[in-house]
């Protein structure tokens, strides 16, 4: 009975998906299941405590945040400004606005260290702009949470931080050692963006080059909204605020930008800003809370510990070991989000880690790689749920198009698990390592 | 263990444990959710712990350590025990004062003095009065262990209480460590343990508060310089686990218990005493500032503390101060 | 009959907007006040954070009631559009009695959690946490109503009403 209570929430859980149940409604009946019928199942009041647990965490508090943020952004004129300046900046390019959603995803890595608010931002900014210049929607989402991996290994990233606080490495080291890699990942990305693009004629949004008089006139229309990153990178970076009060001055600013410079934001937009960014916020918090509950039975149970125990059994080189705790964390890392699965995972990795002589800043880095490449990967990832919810994208349009990009971004990991001087590169160069 | 598939197909009355006639109770498998990651130094001294209750025990009493509060957050924790959850909450008496207002008293700041006086309190009436009400609202107390006298942590350096107007300081979210963070003269922030580097990081908090020990195990050096001995705390942690779990658990188990946790208490007194020393010269070796301060201002401040508290038993604080000077007099 | 039902449905929607929508604009405002304050005095606020938290639990389940009047939570469809209509329907009945189940079960359960909490208070402003926790019962109530009517509608054989493809979430 509680052997089989271990296990069969999972396929409970599965079942649920393909039964169209919401997948927040799938997560929270698998999980009621196992706390009302496993013997050794803690009390049901707790998975309230579960669902709420998410909204109290300032981590998460930036999501609602940057989602309103970027809704009036499109509201205001600022989104739109600035897609006229990265046009005429990369328009004549083949897959031009792919690229700069891969390239804003890189910028917004230094002020942002969740990929899921990054995902949540562009999902709203970008993907409309990309849509409206004849990408399909899917292409788009998959754009969007593909670059949304490198936004947490650019420091500062909340995985990379849970992994020094299990480990015995610096936090500084670990943020040395993610600007490079990070770099890589969006080298591929933009590669990939530009073979499809080429190959679909996801054609330049331009035939004539701009002349430096239209460009001059768009970067000036732009100015106010190119103030936003800056003013952002500027308020984390000397302190004056936090990313979550960043988001609210975001939308301060757009309130003002949009309604006293561009004229474009009115009081009758009030409504559909204030619901638009509500709906979309509830959608993305209420899998999080299905998440939280289900990842207590998960640790309840001790499986994440289970697997990997068992499958660190009897390897005992350093390379298949690595394979191993790649694929181990993608699938893993497929139920938590990357936060969780970190703490649950790092205290019993890098012991084993350490005892094979692998470096533990190498191993820190692939361990968030693997993570954040499971929040991207269908079925249950955390930037697919968050892109296709924001954007109403088909999870089967999605996962189609997700295939090269998947094959990418394990590629990139493969590379970086298995030729370390990439990863250590810079802490060498600074002597951290 | 990892069963097969023949396994899931047996029936469970053959498992029931009343149809049994051997004579070790059933085990019982206590999940601590340990505040700690684990490369802090309590991580293994609570894993002897467990072992030698388990020795002690007879093997009724098994324990799982989760560190950096892996079960969730420290208040979630207390409450699933509260519920009757085979869980051990690391905590401290403000978090209890949810269940038990009065004691928070014991947290005021500057009360205690010295490490070895909370075996004082701990033997005294009106602390036993506490955890008797704390048994009624779910929870058994099993330990105070001492964790070291605890300091603040900034940016810069300190050198009155001025100073420190307008920091926001990292405390847990209860109201005595509010009081304590306005007591030092900051803002104070709630934020989760975990989640504290990253806070200090970003600017979510600027100054933090804590024993040398949990300071360098969060590398919270990483991203604040200065350490101002204001000695504000004796910082005891609370092992606190289900009273109604407690009760299942057969007397010689109990008594396993409370001996063990007894002579823990006693070895934490040591353990930690010594180990902060060697953690204030690990910070002190990676760069951080260690700086005494004149704590005239902090003590004068303390004493208002007691009025924030109107759900106190009137005249509690004055009991445990009685008791304490009662303890310095015989000695 | 049919549209005493609608008007209950839209009153429902209304109330769960309004609740909502204030709190997300709540939290805006009091994060933003928190900032402004910093800059101007040095000084912020824990209440207004705590506030903040109690407000997001209020925005995020009345929000989800919103989405969910028109079906617009994330859910993969691939599988049941692929089933034939009789099966499908099948597959529709036993989706939405579940949701049912669950959706009642956490008015239980919530009302329960959020009972347990009245003696834990925030420590700012002593609110007890069942004003933190209660936005997960209520919400059920309104949940369980949407997918009872989605179920009876299946089992009629009438068309639920699933939102445009723009307006999920
Ligand atoms: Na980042
Ligand atoms: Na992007």
């Amino acid at each position: 009975m509680e052997q089989l209570w271990t296990w069969l929430p999972i396929v409970i859980l599965f079942v649920l998906f393909f039964m169209r149940v919401p997948v927040a409604f799938a997560m929270l009946i698998a999980t009621a299941l196992y706390f009302v019928f496993s013997p050794n199942a803690m009390n049901v009041l707790l998975m309230c405590q579960k669902m709420v647990a998410a909204n109290s965490s300032f981590v998460f508090l930036a999501i609602p945040f940057f989602t309103c943020a970027g809704v009036i952004f499109n509201y205001s004129g600022i989104t739109h400004r600035l897609m006229v300046l990265a046009d005429m900046l990369v328009g004549h390019l083949v897959g031009g606005l792919g690229h700069v959603n891969i390239v804003l995803s890189t910028l917004m890595g230094g002020l942002s260290g969740s990929a899921i608010a990054d995902t949540a931002m562009e999902s709203k900014m970008l993907v409309p702009e990309m849509e409206r210049m004849g990408y399909s929607k899917a292409y788009s989402c998959v754009v969007t949470a593909a670059s949304a991996c490198i936004t947490p290994i650019i420091p500062p990233g909340i995985v990379l931080i849970l992994y020094s606080t299990a480990s015995n490495v610096s936090v500084a080291s670990m943020f040395y050692a993610g600007y490079l890699p990070g770099l890589c990942i969006m080298a591929t990305l933009m590669i990939l963006n530009y073979a499809i693009s080429k190959k679909r004629n996801y054609r330049p949004s331009r035939t004539e080059r701009v002349t430096p008089r239209e460009f001059g006139r768009a970067l000036l229309d732009a100015v106010w909204a190119l103030m936003v990153p800056f003013g952002i990178v500027m308020g984390l970076r000397f302190g004056a605020f936090t990313p979550t009060e960043a988001g609210a001055i975001s939308i301060l600013y757009a309130i003002l930008v949009g309604a006293f410079i561009y004229k474009e934001l009115k009081f009758a937009h009030i409504k559909a800003i204030i619901m638009e960014s509500l709906t979309a916020t509830a959608g993305v918090m209420f899998i999080l809370a299905g998440a939280q509950a289900l990842s207590a039975y998960l640790t309840w149970e001790r499986i994440p510990m289970m697997i990997s125990e068992a499958i660190i059994n009897g390897i005992h080189s350093p390379y298949l070991f690595l394979l191993i705790v790649n694929i181990l964390l993608l699938a893993i890392g497929c139920f938590f989000d990357g936060g969780a699965a970190m703490i649950l995972l790092a205290p019993l990795l890098v012991p084993v880690a350490q005892s094979m002589g692998i470096n533990l800043i190498h191993f820190g880095i692939v361990m968030c790689i693997n993570l954040t490449i499971a929040g991207f990967s269908p079925p249950f990832g955390s930037q697919m749920f968050t892109t296709c919810g924001i954007c109403n994208c088909r999870i089967e349009d999605y996962i189609r198009e997700s295939l090269p990009y998947m094959g990418a971004l394990v590629g990139v990991l493969l590379v970086l698990t298995f030729i370390p001087g990439i990863v250590m590169l810079v802490p060498n160069l600074l002597g951290a390592s | 263990a990892c069963g097969g598939g023949t396994d899931s197909n047996a029936n469970p009355g053959g498992e029931n444990p009343g149809g049994g006639q051997s004579a070790a109770a059933e085990a019982t498998t206590l999940k601590f959710n340990l505040v700690k990651s684990n490369t802090d130094p309590q991580y293994e001294w609570y894993g002897r712990f467990f072992d030698d209750l388990e020795a002690a025990s007879n093997g009724e009493i098994v324990g799982e350590i989760y560190t950096t509060e892996s079960l969730g957050p420290t208040a979630d924790v207390i409450e699933q025990a509260a519920l009757g959850e085979r869980v051990v909450a690391d905590c401290d008496l403000a978090w209890l004062a949810n269940y038990v207002p009065d004691m928070a008293a014991i947290m005021s700041p500057y009360l205690i003095q010295k490490p070895e006086e909370i075996m004082a309190i701990w033997n005294s009436e009106v602390f036993q009065d506490m955890c008797t009400e704390l048994e009624a609202q779910g929870l058994h107390l099993i330990a105070l262990n001492y964790e070291g006298t605890r300091n603040l942590l900034t940016k810069k350096d300190i050198t009155s209480r001025a100073d420190v107007n307008g920091l926001k300081i990292r405390c847990a979210s209860t109201t005595m460590w509010n009081a304590v963070a306005e007591m030092l003269g900051g803002n104070p922030t709630n934020i989760a343990m975990s989640e504290t580097y990253q806070a200090l990081s970003q600017g979510v908090a600027d100054a933090a508060e804590g024993v040398y020990s949990v300071m360098y195990s969060n590398k919270w050096n990483e991203v604040l310089s200065h350490v101002i001995e204001t000695e504000h705390l004796v910082g005891y942690t609370a092992i606190v686990m289900s009273s109604e779990v407690y009760s299942t658990l057969s007397d010689a188990a109990k008594a396993a218990m409370d001996e063990t946790a007894q002579k823990y208490m006693q070895e934490f007194l040591e353990l930690s005493g010594g180990v902060q020393d060697e953690y204030k010269q690990k910070l002190i070796d990676a760069g951080v500032q260690v700086s005494s301060i004149d704590k005239t201002e902090f003590i004068e401040a303390a004493k208002s503390i007691p009025d924030k508290f109107p759900d106190w038993t009137p005249g509690v604080y004055d009991e445990l101060t009685a008791v304490l000077e009662e303890a310095r007099g015989n000695k | 009959m049919k549209r005493k039902g609608a008007k209950l449905e839209n009153t429902v929607n209304w109330v769960a907007s309004v609740i909502g929508g204030v709190s997300l604009v709540g939290m805006v405002v009091l994060i933003s006040l928190n900032v402004i304050s910093r800059f101007l005095f040095a000084t912020s606020f824990n209440w207004a954070e705590e506030v903040t938290y109690m407000l997001f639990n209020w925005a995020v389940f009345f929000g989800v009631v919103v989405v969910y009047r028109y079906q617009g939570l994330t859910a993969i469809d691939v599988l049941v559009n692929a089933l034939p209509e009789k099966a499908r329907r099948v597959v529709l009945i036993l989706n939405y009695a579940l949701i049912t189940a669950i959706c009642v079960a956490l008015v239980v359960w919530g009302w329960q959690f959020a009972m347990s909490a009245w003696t834990r208070k925030s420590p700012s402003l002593h609110i007890p946490y069942f004003f933190f926790d209660i936005p997960i019962p209520l919400a059920a109530v309104c949940l369980a109503g949407y997918s009872l009517k989605f179920l009876v509608q299946t089992i009629r054989g009438q068309e639920t009403e699933v939102a445009a493809l723009e307006e999920r979430s």
